[in-house]
C-alpha cells in the first residue's frame, strides 16, 4: 500500500530531480505524521499567509519548468510531500531548508490552503 | 480562485467588527489608505497582497517611476543572451485589473510624516494611513573616484535595471578578441551579492561563445571574498579557463581612480585597462527613504524584524534593497518575502486580518555557464532583535552536470514565479 | 601566455628605508592535475621560478610548484641603501622569461 502511494507521487508533479533512497522506517514515519496532520484542524488564513513563501516559486498557472504544481494538489499528497522533505526522504536543499521549521500546524495550514487553490 | 465565499464571509465579519475598531481619525465610510513607493518585487508585491488579501477593504496606491519595470534580477541573463530585454520587462496592467491598485507612474519627491501625505515630483500629494517604502538602491557614484552619473553613459553600472542595461549589453556586444574588460566591484553591503560574479560569467560566456582566445576580464574588487567564491573560482577555472583575474584589495592595494573616456582603472598597484569598463559602486537606500527620516548613518534603513515596520515611524514599512534586513541578503527574492510579512501587518493594522509570525526566506541562484547554475539560501526568523538565518544551504563545488542543469531550471522556473507572484 | 607583469615599487626612497614591493603576474598556472570535460589531464604549465635583483644582485627568490594558484602575486619588503634598478624575471616551464625593470633614486 506505501509503496504503490508512493509510484503515484512519482507519478504526480510532484517530482524531485534528486530522490533519495527511502528506507521503510523513515516512509512509515511519514505515514504516521501524516495522519496526526490529517486530524488537526488547518487555520486556513495561517496557511494562506504561509504559502507567501512558497508561491515566488510554486505558481498557480503554468508549467513546471523546472519547479512542480502544488496548487490543487490532494491535501494528503502535499503533506507527504512536506513531511518527505522535512524526514530526508526526499532531497532538495530548497525544500529541505523550507520544511525544516514547518511544524504540524503549519503543514497542516499550508496543505488545507494549496489543496484549495484552483485555477 | 476557490477563495470567493471565504473572503466575502471575512468582509462581512470585518464590516461588523471594525466600526467599533476604528480609530477616530477613520470615519466609517471612508476606505483606509495604503501608498507604495517603488514598484519592483517588495512593493509591487506588498500592494497585490494588501489589495488581494483586504479584498477591497483597503485603497492602495502604488508609485512607480516608469511605466514599466525592467528587473535587475535576471539581467544578467539578457547579457549572457539567454534572456531578452522584453523577457525582463513586465507592466503592472493585471495589478490594476485584478486588484484595483491606483498605478502612479512618476517620482514621489517628499513625504510629510506628521501630515502623512507624499508630494509626487509634478507637486501632486497623496495621503496615507500607512506607507511602504520599497525604493531600492541609489549608487553612490563617487564612492569610486572618478566616477559620476556621466560617467556611467560610457561605463555603464548597470546595477539598476532599465537603460543602463542595454547600454552595458550595447558595450559587451562590441568588445573584440584581444580588448579587455574591467569591472570594479563594490564594498559591503550592496544590493545582490552574487551579481557582479554571475555577470563575470556572462561576460566571459559571451567572448566565448565568440571564440574569442585573447581578452581578459579583470575584477578589482573592493571585498577580500564574496558570495559563492568558491563554486565561482571553481567555474571559471573550468569554462573561461585563464580569462577571468579577479583581484582584491589585498593585491591590488585599492582603486585610486576611474577614468571612464580612457577606459583605465587606477589601483595602486597598477592601471588595468579594457575596452569596457563596469563600475559598481557603493550604494544606499533610495533617496526617498534618506528625504523620509527613516535611514540611519549608513544610508540604510532599520526596520522592526517582527513586521518590516521602520524603527523610527509605525506608519511606515520598508521593504528590499533600502532596509536593514539582518542575515538576509538584498535580493528580489528577500524583497518579495518581506513584503508578504509587511502585507499581514499591515492588514492587521488597517482591518480585523490577523497578523502572524514573521518569517522569512531566499534563495539565490547564478548562472556560471550554460546549464551550470548554482544556489545558495535560507530560511530567516525574527532572532535577538534581528532577522536571523535559522537554516541555510549552499551548492557545492564537484556538483555532477545533473544538478547543475537541475538547479538552473528551478531558477527558470522561480523567475516564471516571482514575475507571476509580483505583477500577475 | 601572458599579460605584462604588474609591479609596484616606489620611485623614490630615503637611504636605509625599508620598502614594499608588490609584483603580479597574469598567468594560468595549469598544474597538470585538472582534467578537461573529455577526462584528459590539462598539461602543466607553470611560473616556476620568480627572482628579483637589483643592481644585478639577488634580493629575493624562489621557485614556484605546481600547487600555486593562477596570477602569482608577491609582496615583499627591501631595504634601499642606494640609487639603482631593480630586475623582476619569471620563468615559464615553457622556457619564456617575463621581465620587467624599475629604477628607484635615493633621495
Amino acid at each position: 500500500m506505501k509503496l504503490a502511494f508512493h509510484a503515484v507521487l512519482a507519478l504526480a508533479a510532484l517530482n524531485s530531480p534528486v530522490l533519495a533512497v527511502a528506507d521503510p522506517s523513515s516512509i512509515q514515519r511519514v505515514g504516521e505524521a501524516r495522519e496526526v496532520i490529517l486530524g488537526i484542524d488547518a487555520d486556513r488564513a495561517y496557511g494562506e499567509y504561509l504559502a507567501g513563501d512558497c508561491v515566488a516559486c510554486h505558481r498557480l498557472s503554468g508549467e513546471p519548468a523546472g519547479i512542480p504544481i502544488i496548487h490543487g494538489q490532494p491535501v494528503s499528497d502535499l503533506i507527504t510531500a512536506l513531511l518527505e522533505y522535512k524526514l530526508g526522504v526526499r532531497t532538495n536543499e530548497v525544500m529541505s531548508v523550507r520544511t525544516a521549521r514547518l511544524g504540524d500546524q503549519e503543514i497542516a495550514a499550508l496543505a488545507a490552503h494549496f489543496a484549495a487553490q484552483t485555477k | 480562485m476557490s477563495g470567493l465565499t471565504r473572503r466575502h464571509f471575512g468582509l462581512l465579519l470585518g464590516a461588523s467588527a471594525s466600526s467599533l475598531a476604528l480609530p477616530t481619525y477613520l470615519r466609517a465610510q471612508e476606505k483606509p489608505r495604503v501608498v507604495v513607493i517603488g514598484g519592483g518585487p517588495g512593493g509591487a508585491t506588498v500592494a497585490k497582497y494588501v489589495a488581494r488579501d483586504s479584498a477591497g477593504a483597503i485603497d492602495v496606491t502604488l508609485i512607480n517611476e516608469t511605466e514599466t519595470f525592467t528587473t535587475c534580477f535576471f539581467s544578467n541573463l539578457y547579457l549572457g543572451d539567454f534572456q531578452s530585454f522584453d523577457d525582463i520587462t513586465h507592466d503592472y496592467d493585471k495589478l490594476v485589473s485584478n486588484y484595483g491598485i491606483k498605478k502612479i507612474t512618476g517620482r514621489a519627491a517628499s513625504v510629510d510624516r506628521e501630515a502623512k501625505t507624499v508630494t509626487l515630483a509634478d507637486g501632486s500629494t497623496v495621503p496615507y494611513d500607512r506607507l511602504v517604502l520599497a525604493p531600492g538602491i541609489d549608487i553612490i557614484y563617487d564612492s569610486v573616484p572618478g566616477y559620476s552619473q556621466e560617467a556611467a553613459q560610457i561605463a555603464p553600472h548597470a546595477w539598476k535595471a532599465g537603460p543602463q542595461t542595454q547600454l552595458l549589453k550595447e558595450k559587451l556586444d562590441a568588445v573584440e578578441d584581444g580588448q579587455n574588460i574591467v569591472m570594479v566591484a563594490p564594498p559591503n553591503p550592496f544590493r545582490c551579492p552574487p551579481g557582479p560574479y554571475e555577470r563575470i560569467s556572462m561576460f566571459a560566456h559571451v567572448l566565448k561563445k565568440k571564440g574569442f582566445t585573447r581578452s581578459k576580464i579583470f575584477v578589482l574588487d573592493y571585498k577580500e571574498s564574496f558570495s559563492k567564491q568558491a563554486l565561482f573560482t571553481e567555474g571559471w577555472e573550468a569554462h573561461y579557463p585563464g580569462m577571468v583575474e579577479w583581484y582584491g584589495p589585498d593585491v591590488h592595494g585599492g582603486v585610486k581612480s576611474v577614468d571612464a573616456a580612457a577606459g583605465t582603472v587606477e589601483t595602486d598597484l597598477d592601471v588595468f585597462e579594457g575596452a569596457l569598463l563596469n563600475i559598481i559602486p557603493s550604494q544606499r537606500a533610495g533617496a526617498i527613504a534618506v528625504d523620509a527620516g527613516v535611514t540611519n548613518e549608513a544610508g540604510w534603513v532599520p526596520i522592526d524584524e517582527n513586521s518590516m515596520r521602520s524603527k523610527v515611524d509605525d506608519s511606515i514599512f520598508v521593504l528590499g534593497d533600502a532596509s536593514v534586513a539582518g542575515d538576509m541578503p538584498k535580493s528580489a527574492f528577500s524583497a518579495n518575502s518581506q513584503a508578504k510579512v509587511a502585507a499581514i501587518n499591515i492588514r492587521a493594522d488597517l482591518t480585523d486580518a490577523r497578523a502572524f509570525p514573521a518569517r522569512y526566506s531566499n534563495t539565490c541562484w547564478s548562472l556560471i555557464e550554460t546549464n551550470d547554475g548554482v544556489k545558495v539560501g535560507a530560511q530567516y526568523e525574527p532572532k535577538d532583535g534581528k532577522i536571523a538565518a535559522v537554516e541555510t544551504f549552499i551548492s557545492q563545488p564537484g556538483e555532477d552536470a545533473d544538478l547543475r542543469k537541475a538547479t538552473y531550471e528551478e531558477s527558470v522556473g522561480w523567475y516564471a514565479g516571482i514575475v507571476e507572484d509580483v505583477f500577475g | 601566455m601572458s599579460s605584462r607583469p604588474r609591479v609596484r615599487v616606489p620611485d623614490t626612497a630615503k637611504a636605509g628605508e625599508i620598502i614594499l614591493i608588490r609584483a603580479l603576474l597574469s598567468h594560468p598556472m595549469e598544474s597538470g592535475q585538472r582534467r578537461d570535460s573529455s577526462g584528459t589531464i590539462i598539461p602543466r604549465k607553470i611560473v616556476n621560478s620568480f627572482t628579483c635583483t637589483f643592481n644585478r644582485e639577488p634580493v629575493f627568490s624562489c621557485d614556484l610548484e605546481p600547487a600555486i594558484s593562477a596570477n602569482p602575486y608577491f609582496e615583499f619588503h627591501a631595504k634601499i641603501v642606494k640609487s639603482g634598478e631593480f630586475e623582476f624575471a619569471w620563468t615559464d616551464d615553457d622556457g619564456t622569461i617575463y621581465t620587467h625593470k624599475h629604477t628607484i633614486e635615493v633621495a
